[in-house]
């Protein structure tokens, strides 16, 4: 285990474990874990493959950004494309599969792709299999090679709520600048709408809480 | 936009409304020849600018003008037809 | 890709306005076809940074009136071997085209079409519910409940390709062929002289210098309106934004391209997995390239209706274009009143399928200072006269 010892208002509830399986082997986390944490935290490193050429892929930067921490996430009645490991929560029961590789995120098949690199540089596909007899041959198969997770074709229509709402000033972001700034406006008496992605405000003030030296 | 300010109801999200066309000036249908009645029917103003428009708020049925930056997005006034120096005249004859 | 000319010379024999898909393509058709080399392609922007970049890549001449079937078939002849004359791939892939029919109103306009176009050579067929359903198995046929699929227009021929890439064929070719394509090239005036005849062009001022010429050709799409003021002109154009969206990419699950006017979406899944969909324009006036909330979650609820499974999936991108909208859904081309002013405009929501064909036919037009047979219907007085090629019932949805 690699966790960090708990510290006050950290986004996990220890006392809530979160049993998942990921890439065919039971894993677990705790509720508030992204799949990328929970991962981290288990020592594994290999989190997915690079688009084109299979590259093995892991934590980037866990904040949001990174686009090779994409699972294909199966839940009871659908199975979800493109889940973003370090944005979403896991929860228990997930069956979690890195996307876009043939055999597995370890031992994908498709990392041959690699050592052709030198013959498939950046938009060699301009320049190839065009002739009207070889293009459609090569279509199908560039399909299959790209495009990242699998539409469920069975998947229900799911209707999520809406609401409207107006406001004199919107402010994106809840870090420091952002709870300055909606404060501010407040006491100016504007009705004052604060928005943030994450799950709990603070944004980077929340950031190093487990101290500078900690292991 | 966002918002349109009806002349009736006052400022409402812009789903709430459809536009109309340029306002434009019709000439005498009995006395026009056929190419200012083509000119009329079909040419447009064309190039961006502030236009007066027809706009309708669909939910009241109002009818109004609007003035609006067709490149800025930003509506500028909105008033019932006849335009406010047209009333003026009326009310003074 | 092609040459970089550090200045424009003081004259050119043609000079044309807008680097689009249409712009190359007919200083390429001029320079193979007729001899005539000293072009100048003026771009304001980037090459291909207009409209040429921002459509849904469909190709097909599934349309309405004979002049129409006839231009766009020509057009998707030129397509298929296009990636061939360019040694570049275009991604000129053959999907199939299905226009599904929520109405019997709208199938007695399917019938109508399949008839026009089969008669002219163009396969398509109108197929019936039952047909829909084997074609497109994944399709919920009830649209929710709303719209029933009754039918469908069936058009084989129906494909999408990669949208930059014609763009760079024509420019690299037209370049290799003594083009001279600038960039960051603004036309700020048209200059013209008043002849017995009426006016004519006499040259073309630029933010980088003035050139002289007799002969311009005006293929900018949503710029159209600001450069016929230049020479005083009057159009039907009315300029609309229209957007589009495409998902993030995922491995292939739709093979045809699917459009429904009651629905107002037309769908299609790239070579790289994302679906590419457009829905109608944005209902009123607008010289900008902004996009709407309102845009996507209207075209994504109408997505679900036919695609409910697609819930989860994401939205990665959107942006818009500028349709240059005429009355009749067809587009403006040929001569003008202005003599040496040629114009290829009025492109609203059908001008990429026509790359080739307007390039080729305006190439002629400009070259012979006549209009091709093919573009006849289009004519720039047509509107004057009455005489409008009416292809709503073709063109766009969300009619």
């Amino acid at each position: 285990m690699r966790r960090l010892a708990p510290v006050r208002g950290e986004l996990l509830d220890r006392s809530l474990p979160v049993e998942f399986v990921f890439e065919g082997q039971p894993s677990q986390g705790y509720a508030g874990d992204t799949l990328s944490s929970a991962l981290a935290a288990s020592g594994v490193r290999l989190l997915g493959r690079s688009f084109k050429y299979h590259r093995p892929r892991g934590l980037l930067s866990a904040a949001g950004h990174d686009a090779n921490a994409l699972m294909q996430v199966e839940l009871p009645g659908r199975s979800v494309p493109n889940v973003r490991a370090d944005v979403v929560p896991v929860d228990p029961g997930w069956k979690v599969s890195a996307v876009n590789t043939r055999g597995g995120v370890a031992h994908d098949r498709l990392a041959v792709l690699n050592r052709l690199a030198p013959f498939l540089p950046v938009g060699f596909y301009y320049k190839a299999f065009y002739s009207k007899r070889w293009f459609p041959r090569w279509e199908t198969m560039f399909r299959r090679l790209s495009g990242l997770g699998e539409v469920d074709l069975s998947a229900a229509r799911r209707s999520t709520p809406k609401r409207y709402d107006f406001c004199d000033v919107l402010v994106l972001g809840a870090g420091p600048s952002g709870l300055a700034a909606a404060l501010a406006a407040a006491e100016r008496g504007a009705t004052v709408l604060l928005v943030d992605e994450n799950p709990t405000p603070g944004g980077s003030g929340g950031y190093a809480r487990g101290g500078d030296g900690a292991t | 936009m966002k918002i349109m300010t009806c002349p009736v109801n006052g400022p409402r999200a812009i789903s709430e409304f459809v536009y109309g066309g340029e306002l434009r000036e019709m000439p005498d249908p009995a006395t026009a020849s056929d190419a200012a009645w083509a000119d009329y029917v079909f040419n447009r103003s064309g190039v961006a600018g502030v236009k007066k428009e027809w706009w309708c708020h669909t939910p009241s049925g109002v009818w109004f003008i609007a003035e609006r930056d067709t490149s800025a997005d930003t509506i500028h006034r909105t008033y019932l037809y006849p335009p406010p120096t047209q009333r003026k005249a009326e009310h003074a004859a | 890709m092609f040459a970089r000319h550090e200045q424009l010379k003081s004259g050119y024999e043609v000079v044309i306005i807008g680097a689009g898909g249409h712009g190359c393509a007919a200083a390429y058709y001029l320079s193979r076809d007729h001899g005539i080399s000293d072009i100048a392609i003026l771009e304001k922007g980037y090459l291909g940074g207009g409209n040429t970049g921002r459509n849904t890549t469909i190709i097909r001449s599934n349309y309405l009136t004979p002049e129409g079937v006839q231009f766009y078939d020509q057009s998707v002849r030129l397509w298929q071997d296009l990636s061939q004359d360019f040694d570049l791939n275009l991604f000129y892939s053959t999907r199939g085209h299905f226009t599904l029919a929520h109405t019997d109103a709208a199938m007695r306009t399917m019938r109508w079409r399949a008839e026009v176009n089969r008669h002219l050579g163009v396969q398509s067929e109108t197929i019936d519910r039952q047909a829909v359903r084997e074609a497109i198995p994944m399709l919920d046929v009830t649209c929710g409940g709303h719209a029933p699929v009754v039918g469908a227009l069936y058009h084989a021929p129906g494909a999408i390709a990669r949208h930059d890439a014609v763009a760079w064929g024509y420019a690299r070719s037209a370049d290799r062929r003594g083009v001279e394509i600038h960039q960051n090239t603004e036309v700020l005036g048209i200059e013209l002289e008043d002849h017995s005849s009426g006016p004519c062009v006499a040259g073309v001022v630029t933010n980088r210098g003035r050139i002289a010429t007799r002969k311009v050709l005006c293929a900018v799409a949503g710029a159209t309106p600001r450069l016929l003021a230049m020479v005083r002109l009057r159009s039907p154009i009315c300029v609309h934004p229209l957007q589009a969206m495409v998902t993030e990419p995922l491995k292939p699950w739709l093979d045809p391209i699917i459009v429904s006017g009651s629905l107002h979406v037309y769908v299609s899944q790239s070579a790289r997995g994302e679906l590419v969909m457009g829905a109608s324009l944005d209902p009123y006036e607008l010289h900008s390239a902004r996009s709407t909330l309102d845009f996507a979650e209207s075209l994504a609820a109408h997505m679900l209706e036919m695609f409910p499974f697609l819930s989860d999936v994401k939205i990665n991108r959107q942006w818009a274009g500028m349709a240059d909208m005429t009355p009749d859904f067809a587009p403006i081309m040929g001569l003008t009143p202005v003599r040496g002013f040629y114009l290829d405009a009025g492109w609203g929501t059908w001008g990429f399928k026509a790359t080739p064909i307007a390039g080729k036919t305006m190439s002629h037009t400009v070259a012979k200072n006549e209009a091709h047979p093919l573009i006849r219907a289009f004519a720039f007085d047509r509107f004057a006269r009455y005489a409008l090629t009416g292809e709503k019932g073709a063109a766009a949805v969300g009619h």
